[in-house]
């Protein structure tokens, strides 16, 4: 369960003062697939690194399984980020000098898993999402649905209870876009928690449970953030 | 925890092979510079110790204050050069300086013969167990159809027996060595020999009178080797480096050369043992006022002084030379500093990644230094390899340019493992700040940066 309470999320630049987050309260159970959605600047993004232990809140308290994330230091919200989510970014962020199966073994290596292990995690992920077969490649020679789902992969072997996605269809066709959102609404069968970040209407009507966010807070339906954009 | 730190950072020094190695090459220049700098001058210490070793540092040596005394210059053999060169009047000022002046020989004449007087120094200072003497002149010379001059170097028979290091060895390597019961027998040097092209059993005449060649000695080229270097200086060095150059001269007894030639010969050096556990500086004192009584100015120097004294001077070139390669090494520091740095920017997203699947601080941190301190550590065992290659090539120069063959750098294990911890050490500092400020960085500016 991840829990929301007040959050504010304030960001300066400069003289300016942005509020990405403006008093939000959210419950999200676990164990569903969980859509984000708005415009531009609306939040979500901020939304996803808030819950995944990127940033911290202004003001507010955000809990994930009772655990109270707003004022923990810098190694606890990394112990988390290791043990407990997975991310998935719209330009894949592999790390362009490793290998998908090095790509995929470096969360492993940072959680002290040994390196054999790893490998062989590593291996197993990739071979989950059909890529076993090119697991020496380096991001420069895959194409960007075989990037996805390395970082998928990469996102699933610490075995995280929530997996947070920014539109991760994004620079994708239409068709490799549909297997990434397939891939990543089956985690719910497994107990896991996928979030998605996305423009994509279509995926909200997949969505188990839908978060329409407009200038930094929540709307009650895609009905009303359209309405509201339109005007 | 680290093993897997360090194979993240081996990855990275791997997949940026280029910019890795020239990184690697600031650290392994200034290495190599301070390793050979550093075995190249003990190699020299080494051979000069040696050298003094093989005089005995139990030795106590008297040097004239007198620039008489003094044969740095090559005296050799000069065919058909005696034209120009007086050979009677040695008081005038017109002689080359290595004939004495009269005023040098008014003060040598207070004593028998104008020389030093080892039966009164026995007399004088007790503690004294063994006394040699050399004395030196630079004479005609005749054999066959050659002429010139020479120098001729009279050795007691005490001083032979009982100080050889000081002669080179004075290894006999023809014939026999010089019999104190017989009169006008002569040793010649090794180039010395070559030059008059003459051998054993023929006649040669120096200062007038005819000797007969008894013996050839060995080339005592490798024995003063140690005291050839231009690092070295000072009065009673330059001594030492005349008198074991035994190639270029000729050799007939102390005693003989005094019966011979009256006031002529002075000692260029007088050297003496005293008892085991007497105080070394009460006995120079007591040898002072010997000597002052026998009405000469010699300065008395211990070997161990002397060797202390050649060792301090090699120290202090040996740490400026050492400066200069440590200033090589800080630059080469500096350039992985700023490679270092460049490489925290051009990776900040990569940095943004790694914390977004779970990196710590402190990760992130060690990455980096591991990184900076492989890449220290690469150069400082690069460094050294090339050092020892480069070093026994510069001793190789070295000794062809000085004239010596077993000339050797030398490597403590000392040298060898903390030239390469430092190499890492230094590497690893290179990477702290450059390391910090990529551990802290903000995950989510790190990640949207491009």
């Amino acid at each position: 369960m991840i829990t929301l309470n007040k959050v504010d999320k304030t960001y300066h630049r400069g003289a300016n003062e942005v509020r990405a987050i403006r008093g939000l309260n959210l419950d999200i159970p676990s164990g569903i697939f969980v859509v984000i959605m708005g415009p531009s600047g609306s939040g979500k993004s901020t939304l996803l690194h808030l819950i995944g232990c990127l940033d911290t809140p202004t003001a507010g308290n955000i809990e994930l399984d009772g655990t109270n994330l707003s004022h923990l230091s810098s190694n606890k919200r990394a112990e988390l980020r290791a043990r407990k989510i997975g991310f998935v970014f719209q330009s894949f962020n592999q790390i362009s000098n490793l290998s998908a199966v090095e790509n995929v073994e470096l969360p492993m290596l940072l959680a002290n898993i040994s390196r054999a292990e790893a490998r062989r995690r590593a291996q197993a992920a990739l071979e989950q999402v059909a890529l076993g077969k090119r697991i020496n490649h380096r991001p420069a020679e895959l194409s960007g649905g075989e990037l996805q789902r390395v970082a998928v992969a990469r996102a699933l072997v610490n075995n995280p209870d929530v997996v947070l996605a920014d539109e991760p269809t994004g620079n994708l066709d239409t068709e490799t876009g549909e297997q990434v959102i397939s891939l990543l609404k089956q985690l719910k069968n497994e107990g896991k928690t996928p979030i998605v970040v996305t423009h994509n209407p279509e995926v909200a009507t997949i969505a188990d449970f839908l978060v329409c966010m407009r200038d930094g807070k929540r709307v009650e339906s895609l009905e009303r953030m359209k309405q509201e954009v339109l005007l | 925890m680290s093993f897997n730190l360090t194979a993240l950072a081996w990855r990275n020094i791997r997949s940026r092979q280029a910019r890795s190695w020239l990184t690697i090459l600031g650290i392994l220049i200034g290495t190599m510079a301070i390793v050979t700098l550093i075995s190249i001058g003990t190699g020299v210490e080494n051979a000069v110790l040696r050298q003094f070793k093989d005089i005995g540092l139990d030795v106590i040596l008297l040097t004239p204050n007198v620039g008489v005394m003094q044969h740095t210059a090559p005296a050799g053999i000069d065919i058909g050069m005696a034209d120009q060169v007086p050979s009677e009047d040695l008081g005038s000022n017109s002689l080359s300086p290595l004939i004495p002046t009269k005023s040098d020989l008014d003060q040598m004449a207070q004593t028998e013969n104008g020389d030093f007087d080892t039966t009164r120094l026995r007399s004088d200072v007790p503690e004294v167990t063994e006394v040699g003497q050399v004395a030196t002149q630079v004479l005609p010379v005749a054999a066959g159809n050659l002429a010139g001059f020479i120098r001729v170097m009279a050795p007691s028979q005490d001083l032979i027996t009982q100080f050889p290091g000081l002669l080179g060895g004075f290894e006999v390597a023809q014939g026999h060595g010089l019999d104190p019961t017989k009169t006008n027998e002569i040793l010649l040097g090794a180039h010395t020999a070559q030059e008059m092209g003459v051998s054993i059993g023929e006649t040669i005449t120096v200062g007038g009178t005819s000797f007969t060649v008894v013996g050839i000695l060995a080339p005592s080229e490798e024995f003063r080797e140690g005291l050839r270097s231009d690092l070295l200086s000072g009065q009673s060095v330059e001594v030492f480096q005349a008198l074991a150059n035994t190639d270029d001269a000729v050799f007939i007894l102390y005693r003989q050369a005094i019966d011979l030639w009256p006031n002529q010969f002075m000692s260029s050096i007088v050297a003496i043992r005293i008892r085991s556990g007497i105080s070394v500086t009460d006995t120079i004192a007591k040898i002072n006022t010997a000597v002052a009584r026998q009405g000469l100015s010699m300065t008395p120097i211990s070997t161990q002084a002397l060797a202390d004294n050649v060792q301090k001077t090699l120290g202090m070139v040996k740490i400026v030379l050492t400066s200069i390669a440590a200033i090589s090494l800080l630059v080469g520091t500096v350039g992985m500093m700023n490679t270092m740095y460049t490489a925290v920017l051009e990776r900040t997203r990569e940095i943004g990644i790694l914390k977004s699947i779970g990196a710590k601080d402190r990760q992130v941190l060690g990455i980096f230094l591991i990184d900076s301190g492989l890449m220290g550590l690469a150069g400082g065992i690069f460094g050294l390899a090339i050092g020892v290659g480069v070093s026994f090539l510069g001793t190789s120069i070295l000794g062809q340019w000085m004239g010596v063959t077993t000339f050797l750098p030398a490597f403590s294990p000392w040298l060898l493992v903390s030239v390469v911890w430092f190499s890492f050490v230094l590497g690893a500092l290179a990477g702290v700040w450059p390391a910090w400020h990529a551990a802290r960085l903000d995950p989510v500016r790190a990640l949207a940066s491009e």
